[in-house]
């Protein structure tokens, strides 16, 4: 059998398993040694087993994987989403469905401490929901403000996603960071001009809350100034040049620590919490990089991604249109693959033609990055429905699904703009500082 | 952070299994308070005194596997793995049981593997006495974590195949 069928077969055998809910790093391994083994040698897929688990977790760069996500966990329990709230709220909750703005608002706040999507559509929802359900804002808008507000945590750094991305693909997770940022930011107003659009037609769905005074505005900025303050320092000490990612997830994580410390939210009982929620998140993280990174060289032996893109090239199509290709199947993957599951099944054999056709691949994580938010709020998988679902358990689902659409077309409108100008993603990554890269 | 209100009673092995990765979780956390301790220490030396702690990022690079090794068990065994949820909606309890009780079995089968082979990387690192590039920290120590990390996780995938053989609930999400 010739590598490209041994792939083939691999690729099925992997779909089928999937479909039997083993879990997605096993999967990786169980396809990627027995692949290796047939194209290789039995030798080097055991030995690549052990030695890989071992690389990949005593790796120093992958400790800003755990560091992030505790950081995020701090920050959940020492009511900075309170604060980030009342800020929005003071400044946007007079408008027309300004409650649900500053949903958005908060959550891109939020997202700034918190690498999950979940997190952030948990957290922000416990807040929001209850106040926009005390303006009497329709279900539909409150839910989907919530499930679209939450899935920025992945696009605003710092964010899981992008650290998966850029150990999958061998790119520096600062610039991955920093690529975040203006999209992240960009992605923020559409959502806000999507919700401006939906109450003007129908202002019955979000009427305004009353104006808070320039004093009331000014005490709730104070209130979130430790949440700002920890953001310039983590991302902009990135940015500077003066922190590695790891270095600023370490400071980051110690100074939401210490604000909850001083806060009195710290005990054994959310402590322990933090610490469990911090360690079952880091190890999916880190079962699913070992599994990847099994199963990529079993890829790269099987000519897959090389065939797949010599037939993409030999198909004279523009580089446009092969890249629309692209999002369009990762959108429609999205619909039902969980989005870690997506990146790292993916990459292996679209990554090689991204570089092949002369996409920057840091420009293609912030891509990626979006459809595969656009997944997170897609039926019949969208993991931040479910969440936003747990949280307002008397709002029907295709409520909640109802609600995302305006949303979704705004990621769309999103990553047409970010197709046209690239610039807006590559901007800050070309003008940092790289002492550290 | 997600919470769930769900109870699921254990009894025997299977508590004392529950007892023990939760235990393991514990100490990975811990080890990630230290971790975080350790880089904000190497960072403050480095920025303020110019002197950066020697060995500090070989100390943090192995301080990440306790991290890592000893959470495994606790995700598995409150369904924390990410697997893609294809068949449970198409209506047939009887169906997603059997494929649970093989699908946990194939993975028990593979951990176990895995398992053995971090048994053999650890006898080969005594062997040619494997230690960091800078302060020389002695691997061992640690691939003998790595190993008693993926022995609970293989247990827990074997109990999980025995209790959806069983018809029992998984334990529920923290």
């Amino acid at each position: 059998m010739s590598p490209t069928w041994t792939g083939i077969v691999g690729l099925l055998a992997l779909f089928v398993l999937l479909g039997l809910r083993m879990p997605v790093a096993i999967v990786m391994m169980l396809v990627g040694v027995v692949g290796i083994g047939v194209l290789n040698s039995w030798d080097a897929a055991m030995s690549t087993i052990a030695d890989e688990a071992w690389v990949i977790a005593s790796n120093y760069e992958f400790i800003v994987i755990p560091l992030f996500i505790l950081m995020g966990n701090f920050a959940s329990i020492s009511g900075m989403s309170r604060d980030l709230y009342g800020a929005a709220y003071s400044w946007f909750g007079h408008w027309r469905g300004g409650l649900a703005s500053a949903t958005i608002a908060a959550c891109a706040g939020f997202a700034a401490l918190s690498g999950s999507s979940v997190a952030s559509a948990v957290t922000m929802g416990r807040v929001a929901l209850p106040e926009m359900k005390r303006y009497r804002y329709s279900d539909r808008l409150a839910t989907g403000a919530i499930a679209a507000g939450g899935t920025l945590g992945i696009l605003i750094p710092p964010s899981t996603g992008f650290i998966i991305y850029a150990i999958l693909v061998e790119e520096s997770i600062g610039r991955l960071f920093l690529a975040g940022v203006l999209p992240g930011l960009l992605l923020t107003v559409l959502f806000m001009i999507a919700i401006a659009i939906v109450t003007w037609f129908r202002p019955e769905l979000g009427p305004a809350g009353p104006k808070s005074s320039m004093r009331q505005r000014g005490g709730a900025l104070v209130q979130a100034g430790p949440m700002i303050v920890i953001v310039l320092i983590t991302i902009g000490g990135i940015y500077s040049g003066v922190f590695t990612p790891t270095e600023a997830a370490a400071v980051g994580a110690m100074l939401a620590f210490l604000l909850a410390l001083f806060r009195r939210k710290v005990n054994s009982n959310s402590l322990s919490r933090v610490l469990l929620q911090t360690v079952r998140t880091t190890c999916l993280a880190f079962f699913i990089l070992i599994g990847a990174h099994i199963f990529n060289p079993f890829m790269a032996l099987s000519d897959i991604p090389s065939d797949l893109a010599n037939l993409l090239i030999d198909a004279e199509l523009s580089r446009t249109a092969i890249m629309l290709i692209i999002m369009l199947a990762y959108i429609v993957l999205g619909t039902f693959l969980e989005g870690f599951a997506m990146l790292v099944l993916t990459l292996p054999i679209i990554h090689p033609l991204i570089v092949e056709l002369g996409y920057d691949p840091i420009w293609f994580g912030v891509v990626i990055v979006i459809v595969i938010e656009m997944g997170l709020i897609s039926p019949p998988v969208g993991v931040n429905v479910f969440v936003v679902k747990g949280i307002a358990e008397d709002v029907p689902l295709k409520e909640i699904f109802a609600g995302i659409v305006p949303f979704w077309i705004a990621m769309a409108v999103c990553l047409l703009i970010l197709l046209a100008f690239p610039e807006i993603a590559l901007f800050l990554p070309d003008t940092m500082i790289q002492s550290f890269d | 952070m997600e919470t769930s209100d769900d109870v699921v009673e254990f009894e025997g092995g299977e508590k004392a299994l529950d007892r023990s990765v939760r235990a393991m979780a514990i100490l990975a956390g811990i080890a990630l308070m230290w971790l975080m301790a350790l880089v904000c220490y190497s960072v403050f030396m480095r920025r303020v005194f110019n002197a950066p702690p020697l060995g500090g990022t070989d100390l943090a690079s192995v301080s990440l596997v306790p991290v890592v090794f000893l959470g495994f068990a606790y995700c598995g065994w409150t369904g924390g793995h990410i697997a893609v949820d294809l068949i449970s909606g198409l209506g047939r309890p009887n169906l997603t049981r059997w494929t649970d009780v093989v699908v946990r079995l194939l993975s028990a089968g593979l951990l176990g593997i895995l398992t053995w082979r971090c048994v053999v990387l650890f006898g080969d690192s005594i062997e040619i006495g494997e230690a960091s590039e800078l302060i020389e920290i002695p691997y061992p120590p640690f691939i003998a974590i790595m190993v008693i990390g993926l022995a609970a996780f293989t247990l827990t995938f074997l109990v999980m195949a025995l209790r959806a053989w069983r018809g029992q609930p998984d334990a529920p999400s923290p």
